[in-house]
């Protein structure tokens, strides 16, 4: 009967050891089982310098959502996959730039929403966009002119 | 199918063709349009023309083929519903002044510069892109895309991106920040500021 009671106390601590590991997993992993509380949307740069999957995207300098992925597609265009909150309904006329923070700081995702009223839909693609300022290639013309060699 | 029904369906097709706007002619209008404007500013039978109305025909020729408040709605974006139908009217009037301002004294005293519009890019079925290269005979070059998207009224202007610098961005910038503190008389009384400046430049123009 005592030896009966050490083992069901003992398989309780490994029930409840495996419910902690769990828990764990799922926090860490931020997964869920009950749907997502995130739509994804994708938007199409002509460059995305300095961007990377884990970039921030935000609005007026908060933090909204993620940088999921960047891919390139078959006409060279770099296209991202954005993660957002569920509550954050952006319209059509919404406009996505690639910023720089500070002088040398890292790379992030502006957004600039709208209001057309017609929201964008979980997949959507944002296609007016505004990419990253290529410094060295405006010092560049600056001090080297255009190809047609006039005087700046 | 008979010839008869062959004949009347080519004739269809030909008359869909006619009424739907293609976007491989939004490359040819722009060009039209972008000179005639320039017509206005350097041909010599505009040459007696002050300044006002050479504001006048620009303004005629753009808004003949463009809707201009297609844009400035989209740089207003939500701001645009925090003023009153008459507030709307006045902005409107008032930006759609400010720009051709701003092109006629901006290219006052330069050599006509040479523009050629590059083809049609399609970015989805209802919008397109059509790269513009301008050169002055000083030298400087600028790469400018119109970005137009297709509505009711046909292909309009909803931006233009100079040199990766969206002008709606820009200004959406500088009327969201507007909207945090001040409301729409105010922005009407900037507006009118600004425009009874004698020498306006589109890099002045900050609100």
């Amino acid at each position: 009967m005592n030896n009966r009671k050490i083992e069901f106390m003992v398989g309780c601590f490994v029930l409840i050891g495996f419910g902690a590991v769990l828990y764990l997993a799922i926090q860490v992993g931020s997964a869920r089982f009950f749907g997502s509380d995130s739509y994804e949307l994708e938007a199409r740069f002509r460059s995305t310098s300095g961007v990377n999957a884990g970039s921030r995207v935000e609005i007026a300098g908060v933090r909204v959502g993620t940088v999921r992925s960047i891919i390139l597609d078959d006409d060279f265009y770099s296209i991202v996959t954005l993660e957002l909150p569920n509550g954050l309904t952006l319209d059509d006329d919404t406009i996505i730039s690639v910023k720089t923070a500070g002088l040398i700081g890292d790379r992030y995702l502006s957004v600039s929403p709208g209001g057309s009223g017609f929201p964008l839909e979980p997949g959507d693609m944002v296609v007016d966009t505004e990419s990253a300022l290529d410094i060295e290639s405006l010092i560049s013309r600056f001090a080297l002119g255009g190809i047609d060699g006039g005087e700046e | 199918m008979s010839l008869r029904m062959k004949f009347l369906s080519m004739i269809a097709c030909v008359a869909l063709f006619a009424v739907l706007p293609t976007q491989a002619d939004e490359s040819a209008k722009l060009a039209t349009i972008m000179e005639a404007a320039l017509d206005i500013m350097y041909q010599d039978a505009y040459k007696d023309y002050t300044s006002v109305q050479r504001q006048d025909a620009v303004r005629a020729i753009v808004e003949d083929k463009y809707d201009l408040e297609v844009l400035i709605r989209r740089a207003m974006a939500r701001n645009w519903s925090l003023l009153t139908a008459d507030e709307q009217m006045q902005v409107h009037n008032l930006i759609d002044q400010l720009i051709v301002k701003s092109f006629v004294e901006g290219m006052a005293g330069q050599g006509r510069p040479i523009v050629d519009c590059g083809a049609v890019i399609e970015v989805t079925s209802k919008r397109i892109e059509v790269p513009v290269v301008i050169s002055f005979p000083s030298g400087k070059t600028f790469n400018v895309l119109y970005r137009l998207g297709l509505l009711k009224t046909g292909w309009q202007i909803y931006d233009i991106v100079a040199e990766d610098i969206s002008m709606v961005s820009n200004y959406r910038q500088q009327f969201d920040d507007h909207f945090r503190e001040e409301n729409g008389a105010r922005l009407i009384e900037k507006l009118e500021k600004l425009l009874k400046k004698e020498v306006l430049d589109v890099s002045t123009i900050i609100l």
